[in-house]
């Protein structure tokens, strides 16, 4: 047994022994006898608690089983064969990605060390190969196809015009008449309307009503239109309602916008603290949360919040600690790292395997911790460069000594 | 195969000499996040660099189960004061103006008095964080948030604080988004708030600084300096040192610092001298026990000494890579750092050194806040907690120090 291999073996018993001390409140100075002290704070790999007949371990430059080297990638053992998209089942033998097929709109991932396809999705479809075709790649959108709606093969019946969001025609009490109207803006809710209130299409697709000839002025806030669905009836106009039932003589009297005691429709009250709300294009909402808090984005001449939204000021990093307080920091997979809002603090978080070693935000967390042999499971911890010990998953990489088990 | 796996870490451990710390920790394989693995385990106090007093893993470490539970006595230098504070809370600033009056505020509006006996929680009525307090006195105490959002202490009825919203500098939603972080004046009528760089309504130059010209009688801000602000310290009106981040924002290079001897520009402006924080992080507090004597602090543990006359910040060792936030001292000799990882530094005239404290819940907070009304009474704050010194302990770790 050589020298080094004899202080290997003494280590690993002090260490048992201090380990074995547990929590017991004697103090245990092992800063002395275990020197150097370290300059970094310890791997996260290196915590165990119990006493343990021991394995001596020694450093090796070997690759575990299931790594291996590649070229050009710049840590030793850093590269799983059989999940690395850019090393699939050999070294340099890259996975195509969707930008590859193009409009085939499949792209495919290393599973079980080849390059497998799978359908690439964005903007709120969802592609399959219903089909099984490879040619024409993942063809079919089932959240708005008929014939495969919701699921490859599942035909809407017949007669069934729309698919929508993966249902077959249209929500309930909701008719289908398209979108012969053109209307601006595209053809909203997929060409499915409710005949009992569309002016133009009151009753059936098509009819159309106009105001009547003989009727007098509307009373406040009321327009003749479509009601039941038939023309010439009196309605609110939009962002006001009828909450007493009297219609004649004082018309729609609420504005259900931002009257916290009808906040939406007569009698939708909000709580304590909360005001009526209503988003530009939206429905009234009674806000916010009582975890939440208002942001203004415009008020009035009273100091009234005329617009704004909710926001949980202790964790949104788009308004930490204060209304549209944006944490800073850069976001992109090439950065590996997020700003945060924690408590209401900024903060920069870094993905599982990375970390902002150098302190430099703009470059994010640029050190691969989980391979780096030069940080390896945290900044600045170095495994032994003189045997080539590489980085695995954070730890660097011992292997069983020559000498065999050693016991206690 | 379990047992033999154990010994295999703790000497791959050995490998690279990190030992000492790992090897006394009580905890599992607590394999976190990497964001964290810098994170020290078993450090109970101060900084995460190893010292002597590293070997006691049963706290500061995030599994408690592990260890037996430090009930009780806290033999440490700082020990945690029990608050209504929810500990999901930060606190960001401590104050007071006396040993039986001092505020502490923080996220969520959170805002906290100590009467002499007891924390009780008091309200201004914002949700929003408060990042500053500071007063010239028990009726005269300031709270800063945003450019929106000041108030000021405005008497008190049956003992307890009423507060108002002081004039805002912009009113929202103007300067939406800015934060302010520091308070600090000279008198009720000659209060200065800093943070983020914004402009006010009639104006395009954006300021990091405002002083309030007369705010007791309601009148305006006026933007004193266009540098982004995380601290004031002053003797004086005409001795005023300002640190912060060239931008105010997190992660923004370069550090910022300048200094006031009360002369004017032409403009009438007052007039600021640039001093050389000789760092890249930002520098987060300043204090000083008087012209010659100021220290700033910043990220990654920097520590800096300066004063009148002096053209730069003078770099001083630190017994830290965490970032420091908060400055205060009793004396030049007696002078208190607070920062992440429950980081308490303390410099005694010499050198600064690491402190001790028990952490409640076993974890390692951020502290953000320290002020003291003696070398004996002093108050740290920070995530979700309250901590204090009550002066030397005979049988307190670090005693020796």
């Amino acid at each position: 047994m050589n020298a080094k291999k004899l202080s290997w073996l003494l280590l690993t018993a002090s260490v048992v022994f201090t380990s074995w001390m547990g929590c017991s409140s004697e103090r245990v100075d092992v800063g002395t006898r275990l020197s150097p002290t370290p300059e970094e704070d310890p791997p996260f790999s290196a915590s165990e608690d119990a006493a343990s007949p021991a394995l001596a371990m020694c450093p090796t430059s070997e690759c575990p089983s299931d790594r291996t080297t590649c070229p050009g990638n710049p840590f030793p053992c850093s590269v799983d064969l059989s999940s690395d998209g850019l090393n699939c089942g050999a070294c340099g033998n890259e996975c195509p990605g969707a930008t590859v097929f193009g409009v085939l709109r499949m792209g495919t991932r290393c599973v079980g060390g080849t390059c497998q396809r799978e359908c690439v999705s964005t903007g709120g479809a969802d592609y399959r190969d219903c089909n099984g075709v490879v040619d024409d790649g993942c063809e079919v959108d089932i959240l708005s196809d008929v014939d495969h709606c919701g699921a490859c093969g599942n035909k809407c019946p017949e007669g069934t015009a729309v698919c929508i969001e993966g249902q077959c025609g249209c929500p309930a009490g909701m008719t289908h008449c398209g979108c012969a109207g053109g209307s601006i803006g595209g053809c909203a809710n997929s060409g499915c309307t409710d005949t009992k209130v569309d002016d133009n299409n009151c009753g059936a697709c098509g009819t159309r009503c106009r105001p009547p000839t003989d009727a007098g002025p509307p009373p406040p806030n009321t327009v003749y239109g479509c009601g039941g669905g038939e023309c010439g009836k009196l309605r609110c106009q939009p962002g006001w309602a009828d909450c007493d039932g009297d219609v004649a003589s004082n018309g729609c009297e609420v504005r259900i916008v931002d009257d916290p005691e009808h906040c939406g429709g007569c009698g939708i009250k909000c709580g304590a603290g909360q005001i009526c709300l209503t988003a530009p294009g939206g429905t009234p909402a009674c806000v916010c949360d009582p975890s939440e808090t208002l942001c203004p984005t415009s008020v009035d001449g009273d100091g009234k919040v005329v617009n704004g939204y909710c926001a949980d000021l202790l964790i949104d990093q788009e308004n930490c600690g204060v209304c549209g307080h944006a944490c800073p920091g850069p976001t992109g997979p090439e950065y590996h790292g997020f700003p945060r809002c924690t408590k209401s603090y900024c903060e920069y978080g870094c993905e599982a395997g990375y970390a902002d070693c150098d302190q430099d935000l703009s470059n994010g967390c640029e050190t691969k911790i989980d391979s780096d042999p030069n940080s390896c499971g945290a900044c600045g911890h170095r495994c032994d460069a003189d045997a080539g010990q590489p980085c695995v998953n954070g730890a660097c990489r011992t292997v069983e000594c020559d000498a065999g088990p050693v016991t206690q | 195969m379990r047992s033999a796996r154990r010994a295999a870490l703790a000497v791959a451990t050995l490998g690279v000499g990190a030992l000492a710390l790992a090897v006394a920790s009580c905890a599992g394989s607590e394999v976190e996040g990497a964001g964290s693995t810098n994170e020290p385990r078993t450090i109970p106090a101060a900084n995460g660099d190893a010292g002597p007093d590293a070997s006691d893993g049963c706290e500061g470490d995030g599994d408690v189960d592990a260890c037996p539970s430090r009930a009780g006595a806290c033999e440490d230098e700082w020990c945690p004061v029990t608050t209504p504070l929810d500990p999901a809370l930060g606190l960001a600033s401590v104050w007071g103006s006396g040993p039986s009056d001092v505020w502490a505020v923080g996220a969520a509006g959170s805002v906290l008095h100590w009467d002499g006996s007891a924390w009780t929680a008091a309200s201004v009525g914002t949700s929003q964080s408060l990042y500053a307090v500071w007063g010239t006195g028990p009726n005269d105490v300031w709270i800063a948030s945003s450019p929106s959002v000041i108030f000021r202490k405005a008497g008190a009825v049956d003992g307890a604080a009423r507060w108002s919203l002081a004039p805002a500098i912009v009113e929202a939603p103007g300067a939406r988004g800015k934060v302010l972080r520091a308070l600090w004046g000279t008198s009720p009528s000659d209060v200065w708030v800093g943070g983020d760089l914004f402009a006010s309504a009639s104006s395009s130059t954006r300021w990091g600084l405002w002083r309030s010209a007369a705010a007791g009688s309601g009148a305006a801000w006026t933007g004193t300096s266009p540098r982004a602000v995380s601290a004031i310290w002053g003797s004086g009106p005409n001795d005023v040192w300002i640190v912060g981040g060239a931008s105010g924002e997190l992660g923004d290079a370069g550090a910022s610092s300048a200094h006031t001897d009360g002369a004017l520009t032409e403009e009438g402006l007052l007039a600021w001298t640039a001093v050389d924080t000789q760092s890249t992080g930002t520098l987060h507090a300043v204090w000083g026990s008087g012209p010659s004597d100021v220290w700033a602090v910043g990220d990654f543990g920097t520590i800096r000494h300066g004063g009148r006359g002096r053209p730069r910040w003078i770099a001083v060792a630190s017994p830290t890579t965490k970032t420091l936030r908060g400055l205060w001292g009793s004396a030049p000799d007696d002078v208190w750092a607070v920062g992440d990882e429950g980081t308490l530094l303390h410099y005694d005239g010499v050198a600064w050194a690491a402190s001790t404290a028990t952490f409640p819940s076993g974890t390692r907070p951020r502290l953000f806040g320290v002020w003291g009304s003696g070398p004996s009474d002093v108050w740290a704050v920070g995530d979700g907690l309250v901590l204090h010194y009550s002066g030397p302990k005979a049988r307190a770790r670090g005693a020796g120090r």
